[in-house]
């Protein structure tokens, strides 16, 4: 039992709350851009039997080391579990409309009144995970998220650093905005084609240089030189009621695996 | 506090996709993107409801066949519906059963075991048989499982009845298979007239003739006349997790349990995390 944050002595239990989006084989909200891959499960007599599915469908999380320049850092099978097991988090809230761009000065403030001890975990929210977006049918859930400018980015990534901080969890659909080729390139298609393994996807994705995805992924590759982890695509998190909580993030065990679809649970209370 | 992860990796080749004609397929990963074209990598991932340590429900061939394995299942949730908390820091009863190679725990070890065992009600059950490490299973390949201990049918039911009565609901074992691998890989594997060369799972021919072999359906039975072990535990149980690893760094005989599957909707099975939080 512990005491709330507002001082009142009203006491909570522990609570738990589950802030992962359900993997759905008959609909994802996702699944709108050519680096997605298609989640479904095949029947049980069906050829590909089994699950099938993105290293990044869903909730997932991101390591550093899923970008070429990164590539010899730490893999899943190497995160050591306390990194991602009941981690205490604190919350850094940005109220973001639908496309807006959270820009260096929003995060100034939010920074400014975020109370983060030494090594917690970060939790960025926004609000976009609690708007329904997400169980809409259409692509509006992933083309109309918030996402972070540059100039934020790099601001989260300094901060996070002097705070020994290096897992940053946020329920944007997209941390960054790649709007230098893939969007406007992959939405002049129409009707829009469908994930991997489109063929339109697999053309499109054989011309898509590092170069640029260096310039689409210029937020996630701020992040990433800065070592920390991301897990994006939270739901629920307006249920957060206390500042002070831990987090569960439970990707696939995948050995040299670079990112995973993941669990994301919160412990909100005394262990 | 200690956490202790008990969680079998998941990578291609993996001996526990190559061992069983349905119910465990291979895993597979395609790297569509990848460092050298595209600057990053993202990888289509195919794995299977037993990939890895795995979290099974009695249906577990749903969202596509919502029959339970076995009839009249205590529980009847889908992965998505299972309270969590049954699921996060749950107290979990240590049972140990030191069991090696090819052992199947009998009903005397069972009951010995569960007078020793600190197991109260509500308890989720962890048999530790002290097979399950990740370096055993990278150098045996399919062996780890064909070579596995088990849980003979009369110590299933023991340990079932014994559930049902301290209202336990999850059931978690260190073994690569619950039923004795004879029973399991029945005429597959081992039984009287084993495969060989070992055919890989399903699709390939000979697993469809196998299929073919057990009337068209493999949704509650392997072709072996014996009973299931792991049917008896099923039917008491919302869930059984198998192939945990790395139990022997438990050192109480009572943990709290983290025990996280894909959140599929209408899902019965899926790989899952396992963490031992002491």
């Amino acid at each position: 039992m512990v005491k709330p944050d507002d001082g009142s002595s009203k006491e909570l239990v522990m609570e738990y709350k589950d802030l992962t989006l359900p993997l759905d084989h008959n609909w994802m909200p996702d699944e709108v851009l050519p680096v997605a891959a298609h989640f479904y499960l095949a029947p049980k007599y069906h050829p590909d039997k089994g699950i099938i599915l993105g290293s990044e469908t869903g909730t997932c999380l991101t390591l550093p080391a899923a970008f070429a320049d990164f590539r010899d850092t730490t893999r899943l099978h190497e995160v050591t579990i306390e990194k991602l097991f009941l981690r205490a988090t604190a919350i850094l809230d940005i109220a973001a409309e639908e496309s807006q761009e959270i820009t260096e000065s929003e995060m100034q403030r939010a920074i400014e009144v975020c109370k983060v001890a030494r090594g917690n975990a970060v939790l960025l929210r926004t609000g976009w995970g609690d708007r329904g977006t997400h169980a809409k049918p259409g692509s509006q859930y992933i083309i109309a998220s918030p996402h972070l400018s540059l100039p934020a980015a790099e601001l989260l990534a300094t901060f996070m650093a002097e705070s020994e901080s290096d897992l940053l969890l946020t329920d944007l659909a997209l941390i960054g905005w790649p709007d230098k080729h893939l969007f406007p390139e992959w939405n002049s298609l129409f009707p829009r084609p469908g994930p991997w393994p489109s063929t339109e996807a697999q053309i499109y994705l054989h011309l898509y240089t590092p170069q640029k995805a260096k310039a689409d992924f210029a937020v996630e590759l701020a992040l990433a030189r800065s070592g920390i982890m991301t897990v994006k695509r939270l739901i629920h998190c307006k249920d957060l009621l206390s500042n002070r909580l831990r987090v569960i993030v439970s990707p696939l065990h995948i050995v040299r695996g670079a990112s995973s679809t993941c669990r994301v649970i919160a412990v909100e209370g005394a262990l | 506090m200690k956490l202790i992860d008990l969680t079998m990796p998941v990578w291609p080749g993996a001996g526990y996709g190559e061992i069983l004609p349905f119910t465990n397929t291979p895993v597979d990963f395609v790297e569509y993107m990848d460092y050298a074209k595209n600057g990053m990598r993202q990888t289509r991932m195919k794995l299977n409801g037993e990939t890895g340590s795995p979290l099974m429900v009695p249906a577990q061939h749903a969202p596509f066949d919502m029959n339970p394995i076995q009839k009249n299942p205590r529980f009847h949730w889908t992965l998505d519906e299972i309270p969590i908390e049954e699921l996060v820091l749950h107290d979990t009863a240590v049972l140990d059963i030191s069991a090696g190679e090819g052992h199947e725990i009998n009903a005397d070890e069972m009951a010995t075991a569960l007078k020793v065992a600190d197991f109260r009600e509500g308890d989720h059950v962890l048999l530790r048989s002290g097979w399950g490490t990740i370096e055993r299973a990278y150098e045996m390949g399919i062996d780890y499982l064909r070579k596995s201990p088990s849980v003979h049918y009369e110590a299933a039911v023991l340990l079932a009845d014994k559930m049902e009565e301290l209202n336990s609901h999850i059931f978690m074992t260190d073994c690569a298979f619950v039923n004795p691998p004879r029973v399991q890989g029945y005429n597959w594997f081992l039984g009287d007239a084993p495969l060989t060369p070992l055919p890989k799972p399903w699709p390939s021919a000979e697993a469809r003739e196998r299929l073919l072999d057990m009337g068209g359906s493999y949704a509650y039975a392997h072709v072996s006349k014996e009973p299931s072990s792991y049917g008896a535990l099923i039917r008491k149980a919302i869930g059984c997790g198998k192939c945990l690893v790395n139990c022997e760094q438990i050192t109480e005989r009572r943990i709290k349990m983290i025990i996280l599957p894909l959140k599929i909707k209408n899902g019965g099975a899926s790989s899952c995390r396992f963490v031992a939080v002491e």
